[in-house]
């Protein structure tokens, strides 16, 4: 795991998190609810005004990008924080057991940015 | 309340020589409402038929049915109307019908067989599980494992006990979306009349298949785990249900 300083940046519940989706997990244009699902209680994504879609899509270009706003995961009672990692100043967690059905929730709230650049 | 006529093969035999293939082995009346008088159905072989159902009214308001109507329509849009005789019927006697008594003409429509065979079925998934299998660590960009191969049999288990469901109901089968999870998890998605079911096979370390189920318009889902594969079923007559 990558080092994490919390507390570098506020997130507020408006702005707009980047994940990159890896295309088996993209449905007919939307995001599955399997993107979201994972054994570790953090979940990586990076904020969207302290980069670009090119950047986090940088060297996956296969991949899709998901945009999501903090407010969503603070619904669903995670905990969503900036830690930046040397590679990635936008770098954020969203901290939390990510349940089967919070995440098919916020999967219905995110959107497909783009499926590859 | 579910009532069951029985016709007698050769009752149908003109239907049959349209079809020769098909074989109406018997029909089967359910007491819950029949919007529109059809109900459509697709079934590989015309074992049983739904032919959809009364209103409730007809358990206060019920008489006898005298003769009872198929149509059958085929791709081409072919109708055969069919008309069954109250004295062709076997077994029961009279049929609680709608007190208007504009129900003693049962339509039900039926298009001719679009169902899979179980290879077949499978052979329409088979593609995104070998990518699935082929996946390396880390997949996802994030840290994923690889799904474990038994994880992957779990769920071709999954599969057949669903095609076989559907399939013995007298469903078109559906071909549920296939997706990886981080964790080794693989996941199968089924939609139907607005319903979601997902089921999660979670690796081996688990053991356990956790279901997903509710609606597209609440929001508002009901999880479940299950033990084993043959557990699907029940979820899966929940999909088709109509409500």
């Amino acid at each position: 795991m990558l080092p994490q300083i919390k507390g570098y940046e506020e997130i507020k519940d408006e702005d707009e998190l980047y994940r990159r989706i890896h295309p088996d997990q993209i449905k007919c244009g939307k995001i599955s609810s399997a993107a979201f699902k994972q054994k570790t209680p953090d979940l990586s994504l990076s904020i969207a005004r302290l980069t670009t879609p090119g950047k986090v899509l940088q060297g996956y270009p296969r991949h899709g990008l998901g945009g999501l706003i903090a407010g969503i995961f603070r619904k669903e009672k995670l905990e969503v924080f900036h830690a930046p990692v040397p590679c990635n100043y936008a770098h954020a967690i969203v901290y939390g057991k990510i349940t089967d059905s919070k995440a098919k929730r916020i999967a219905n709230a995110a959107k497909l940015i783009c499926k590859n650049l | 309340m579910k009532q069951t006529l029985f016709f007698e093969a050769g009752k149908v035999s003109s239907v049959a020589q349209k079809w020769p293939e098909d074989f109406i082995d018997d029909v089967t009346l359910h007491t819950r409402v029949l919007s529109g008088k059809s109900a459509k159905r697709h079934l590989s072989i015309l074992k049983t038929l739904d032919v959809g159902a009364f209103s409730s009214k007809a358990s206060v308001h019920s008489f006898k049915l005298e003769n009872f109507g198929l149509q059958l329509i085929n791709k081409t849009n072919y109708t055969h109307a069919y008309v069954i005789s109250h004295d062709a019927l076997t077994g029961l006697k009279a049929i609680p019908a709608h007190a208007t008594g504009e129900n003693n003409w049962v339509a039900a429509t039926w298009e001719l067989p679009k169902v899979p065979s179980l290879q077949e079925y499978l052979n329409r998934v088979w593609a995104k599980i070998k990518r699935i299998m082929q996946l390396p660590s880390n997949w996802d960009s994030y840290g994923a494992i690889q799904v474990p191969l038994r994880t992957i049999a779990r769920a071709l288990e999954v599969l057949i006990e669903a095609y076989e469901v559907q399939d013995q109901m007298g469903y078109e089968p559906l071909i549920p979306f296939i997706a990886p999870c981080a964790d080794g998890s693989i996941q199968l998605e089924w939609e139907n009349n607005n319903k979601e079911l997902e089921a999660r096979v979670a690796p081996p370390a688990e053991e356990k298949i956790v279901l997903l189920r509710g609606s597209k318009k609440e929001q508002d889902y009901q999880e479940d785990i299950i033990d084993s594969p043959a557990e699907i079923v029940h979820y899966l007559l929940w999909l088709w249900k109509n409500e």
